[in-house]
């Protein structure tokens, strides 16, 4: 056994190399130790993580800001429109919707000659009161028998049964006009003649449809006529849907989208109750009446879409905006066109992914964030859009907010529609909208008490203090409340400049949504901001101890150690010829340079041992004397690796070196090689470390981060351990191999070559 | 007899025509053999070959029995060595020094490293990196005879030394010799080898020119005589039977190398030329070795 050891160890040999390098081992190890001991024990009394708290409680204020601010005009838009909605542009919408529905009746009930009786009557009374109508002129006497004959066609029966209308009015009157003027034909093509002058005149005129329209609300008429004459059963039904079909024509096109999904429950539920849906009847045992309850759940549905249609924008993922865009978040480019014989530069909004390439890049150093508009095209800026997977995310994290939102609306609409008289106090002069604001910021107030400690990761409103951002939770609530009333006001002032500008409706509202949820941090560059975030967000104990101490400053002096030391062992020896005293001993040359190698390896391991030792030390000194944050931010765990990465960077440089040292016999070339090679890895990791995403953005100059591909020290990954991926431990891999192979070749060389003593 | 070192057909080329080219050669055991040379001559060249510190171009080298290139172990434990250039590792002091390399070699005896160093007066609480040349080359030397080895190799071992300190090297190379040692040392000084070798081997441009025991000189019936004449003859009278050495002009002396059977032939002869005086010189090893590097070239002329 002894026999075998001496083969490949030589004790002696070990004992010369460490009594040789004694000092410097001493020197290094003991003051890479204490470095380590005095920077950790300084950190200790910084609590930086306090500064990293507030930092990132200014962050957390502003997030809190935005949402409060965008959930306050998100909730004041869906409760002005679905006032609106309630008040106008529903009731409207069914006013078209049931003339429509009348209208078809009487024309299917016309052109299937069921009134011939009630025309003939038109045709009598005419007839009658034109021989008796007073007038000097023809001309007199017709105007003058046609308005008296009009005015008795209001007590015909089967008029008066429809609901006499002004579309009845004007079809009896184009009738007489028709029927008088041409009495060629029959009865029935004359009153289809009339009947199809009025449908035009009326679509034209006060539904502003084209000349195809109209020809289409004809045809219409024409084929449900035809169907009603062949099943008669179904009438209304078949009415009902041709209706529907056509309901895009018949109300004007601002708020079909909507409209469409509640106008066939209006419909349904005035063929169903007639008169009494109209009347707004109350059932018995309820508070709102027929027409009210159906507009409420119509209202609700619709501020429902509102806010799922619009709200989930803000959490897609963010991304950097390359190209400039316009205050809708659209890219854009400058077109030149002629004007008046004038070159002009005018913006055009690109409308294909293929003219992205005229996009005007935004300044390079600007670094610029996405805005809710600007994700609204995210496709067009980028060239690529949202996955389906990330919509489906962020409608996923948008929902509950919608979902916690929804009651309170519900509730309010509910309240306001049984109340409405009453509900707007304007005797005191405040217009429905400050109503509406003043209503938004306290629900808004009583829901940021549950919406806040999410931002700043506690229980309950109280556990706020005024340590944390110089608030306590219910002041924060006030705050909520005027973040609120003032966003608002922005959104309404934002909304009517941009409507003076000539903008859309919808295109006013994003623009004015948008600027009115800018909280503290949009008003700073989105450069900064981000940057500000980023070091908020940073372990900024392992910035200081992983990368200054571990992988900088603690790797100085084992190089200077390793370049000294391997050339001392094998080099400087053979130069010297100290080595010769050794050599010509009884030991075999693979033994003795094994030795060494062993000897250096197990000096550089002890240093690091110690490193770690009193590293644990300072850690647990520390956090006697008030630091605290190491329990998080640097935990024993952490410290090891950390010392292991050094050490094995610090492995490697020494086989990089103690190879050197083998392959030359002299020692300014083992110094000027292995040592160049070690002290430009060093420089270059150092210079690398600008670029290296361990640095707080604010500090970071990417184009250096080129220098870290050329050091084996950015083997030890300190950014994998901050933020806990698995890349620091295969990337020990690359830095073992490295010195198992560089350590086995530089025994070999030694063991083979001549040696000049 | 067994040879302590045999070496055959060695070349080592460094280019330039330096190296060693060709060299056999063999040492008995208990040989006493100096290496001369001038600088650059090869001799320790030779000697790290036979230490297997560098490996030959050709040709292998034999330490009692043992093949260099395969056993240089258990060659070391047999042979001891004194580089020409002495450096050492970084340590405290001699004593250090001693005692690391005691472990590293059974053979190492203490007491006679103690005995040594009274009788070289050497100071042993100097670190020997600080140590003069004197110094060192004395820890090297008793570093390497306080080691039972069979055979010693020492590169210009007194190199340094005081001349007091040189008579207590020579009293120990002298009681090493005693012992039976085999000792191959170098020198560029004839006068050193001549005092103490046996044996003679002149290395020049990496061959060995000359190789011949002391004996050999000492023995041989040649004579070196200086005659002065009062006018110089014409050497070629000489060539034929005498052997002329040196011809210096300005003294109109001839240096001749005379057999002893040739004496009353030789007088005869001069006595008829105009000689007013002879001078007998001792023959020294250097003439020995000159006179026969001068024939080899001769011979080489031919």
């Amino acid at each position: 056994m002894k026999e075998k050891i001496s083969k490949w160890f030589s004790f002696p040999i070990f004992k010369e190399s460490f009594k040789s390098n004694f000092l410097s081992f001493i020197c290094v190890g003991i003051g890479n130790a204490l470095i380590a001991f005095v920077v950790i024990l300084i950190l200790s009394t910084l609590s930086l993580n306090a500064t990293k708290q507030s930092m990132q409680n200014m962050f957390n204020t502003a997030k809190m800001e935005h949402t409060l601010k965008q959930g306050s005009v998100g909730a004041y838009i869906a409760f002005k429109e679905g006032i609106n909605a309630y008040e106008n542009v529903i009731p409207e919408a069914e006013n078209y919707l049931l003339t429509a529905y009348d209208g078809l009746n009487i024309s299917v009930d016309l052109l299937n000659g069921d009134y011939n009786l009630a025309l003939i009557g038109v045709q009598l009374t005419f007839t009658i009161n034109y021989a008796t109508a007073s007038g000097e002129t023809g001309e007199e006497k017709y105007q003058n028998a046609k308005d008296s004959t009009l005015e008795e066609v209001k007590n015909i029966t089967e008029f008066a049964q429809l609901g006499y209308s002004d579309l009845v009015q004007e079809f009896c009157s184009n009738f007489i006009d028709i029927y008088f003027q041409n009495d060629k034909e029959d009865l029935s093509t004359r009153v289809e003649e009339s009947l199809y002058f009025t449908v035009e005149n009326y679509a034209k005129s006060q539904l502003n449809l084209n000349d195809l329209e109209v020809a289409y609300i004809k045809s219409l008429i024409s084929s449900t006529a035809e169907e009603v004459s062949k099943d008669e059963n179904n009438k209304n039904e078949i009415i009902r849907d041709n209706i529907i079909d056509a309901v895009n024509l018949i109300i004007p096109s601002e708020y079909s989208p909507l409209l469409n999904e509640c106008l066939p429950q209006v419909l349904d539920a005035y063929i169903e109750n007639g008169d009494d849906f109209k009347n707004n009847v109350v059932n018995e045992g309820e508070t709102l009446g027929q027409k009210d309850k159906l507009y409420l759940s119509l209202i609700n549905e619709f501020a429902k879409n509102l806010l799922e249609e619009n709200l989930y924008y803000d959490y897609l993922p963010d991304f950097e905006v390359e190209y400039l865009t316009n205050e809708l978040g659209e890219p854009y480019y400058y077109k030149e066109v002629n004007v008046d014989g004038n070159v002009k530069k005018i913006e055009e909004v690109i409308d294909s992914l293929e003219e992205r390439q005229y996009l005007i890049p935004v300044k390079e150093n600007m670094g610029l964030y996405s805005n809710m508009l600007e994700k609204m095209h995210k496709e067009m800026i980028t060239g690529t859009g949202y996955s389906e997977e990330e919509i489906k995310l962020a409608k996923e994290e948008a929902s509950k907010y919608v979902d916690d939102a929804l009651p309170l609306l519900n509730g309010f609409f509910e309240e306001y529609i049984a109340n409405k008289d009453a509900y707007f106090d304007f005797t005191s002069m405040q217009t429905k909208d400050d109503a509406i604001t003043k209503k938004v910021g306290s629900i808004i107030k009583e829901y940021s008490k549950e919406l806040i400690p999410e931002f700043f990761n506690v229980e309950t409103i109280d556990d706020i203090t005024k340590e944390t951002i110089g608030l306590d939770g219910n002041e924060l609530a006030n705050k909520a409340y005027d973040y609120s009333i003032s966003s608002i006001a922005i959104y309404e002032s934002e909304k009517e400049s941009e409507l003076n500008e000539g903008r859309s409706t919808t295109d006013a509202m994003l623009i004015a949504l948008n600027r009115a949820s800018t909280s503290l941090l949009d008003e700073l560059p989105a450069d900064i901001s981000f940057k500000l975030d980023d070091l908020s967000s940073r372990n900024l104990y392992g910035l200081v101890v992983g990368v200054i101490l571990f992988s900088i400053a603690g790797l100085l002096l084992p190089i200077v150690y390793s370049i000294l030391t391997a050339n001392g062992l094998v080099a400087q020896q053979v130069e010297s010829g100290s080595l010769a005293f050794t050599l010509s001993s009884p030991i075999s040359r693979k033994s003795i340079i094994l030795s060494k190698a062993l000897y250096l390896v197990f000096s550089i391991f002890s240093m690091y041992l110690l490193l770690f030792l009193f590293s644990l030390m300072a850690r647990e000194i520390g956090i006697a004397i008030g630091g605290t944050d190491f329990y998080e931010s640097l935990t024993i765990f952490d410290l090891f690796r950390y010392a292991l990465g050094s050490f094995l960077v610090s492995l490697a440089i020494s086989g990089i070196c103690f190879l050197s040292s083998c392959i030359f016999n002299k020692t300014k070339f083992a110094i000027g090689v292995g040592g160049g090679i070690s002290i430009f890895f060093l420089v270059s990791s150092i210079l690398g470390l600008f670029g290296s995403e361990v640095m707080p953005l604010a500090l970071r100059i990417d184009s250096m981060n080129f220098f870290n591909y050329l050091t084996i020290i950015k083997l030890f990954d300190v950014q994998s351990i901050l933020v806990g991926t698995n890349t620091y431990y295969y990337l020990l891999i690359p830095l073992v191999v490295i010195s198992v192979v560089t350590y086995l070749t530089g025994c070999i060389i030694f063991s083979k070559k001549d040696l000049p003593i | 007899m067994k040879e302590a070192i045999e070496i055959k057909n060695i070349t080592k080329d460094y280019k330039n025509e330096r190296g060693v080219f060709d060299i056999n050669i063999s040492f008995k055991i208990g040989d006493f053999c100096g290496i001369i040379g001038e600088n650059g001559a090869g001799k320790t060249t030779l000697l790290r070959l036979i230490m297997g510190y560098i490996k030959a171009t050709s040709g292998n080298i034999l330490v009692n029995g043992l093949d260099v290139k395969k056993e240089q172990e258990r060659i070391h434990e047999i042979v001891g060595y004194v580089p020409g250039e002495i450096g050492f590792p970084d340590l405290k002091n001699g004593t250090e020094f001693l005692n690391l390399q005691a472990e590293m070699d059974d053979t190492f005896n203490k007491e006679l490293a103690k005995k040594y160093i009274e009788k070289l007066n050497l100071d042993m609480r100097v670190n020997p990196r600080r140590m003069s040349k004197g110094m060192k080359q004395k820890l090297a030397l008793i570093n390497v005879f306080s080691r039972d080895k069979m055979i010693y190799i020492l590169d210009e071992p007194s190199t340094g030394l005081d001349p007091l300190m040189r008579n207590h090297y020579l009293d120990i190379l002298k009681e090493k010799k005693s012992e039976g040692k085999t000792i191959i040392l170098t020198s560029n000084n004839f006068e050193e080898i001549e005092n103490v070798c046996d044996r003679v081997v002149y290395l020049n441009k990496g061959r060995i020119i000359a190789d011949f025991y002391k004996s050999e000189v000492l023995d041989s019936n040649l004579e070196v005589i200086s005659v002065f004449f009062k006018e110089l003859p014409e050497i070629s009278i000489f060539k034929d039977n005498f052997e002329v050495l040196k011809v210096k002009k300005e003294k109109n002396e001839i240096v001749f190398l005379i057999s002893k059977n040739n004496l009353k032939k030789f007088f005869l002869l001069i006595s008829k030329l105009n000689a007013f005086d002879i001078k007998e010189h001792i023959f020294s090893m250097e003439e020995y070795v000159k006179f026969k590097v001068q024939k080899r070239y001769e011979r080489k002329d031919i």
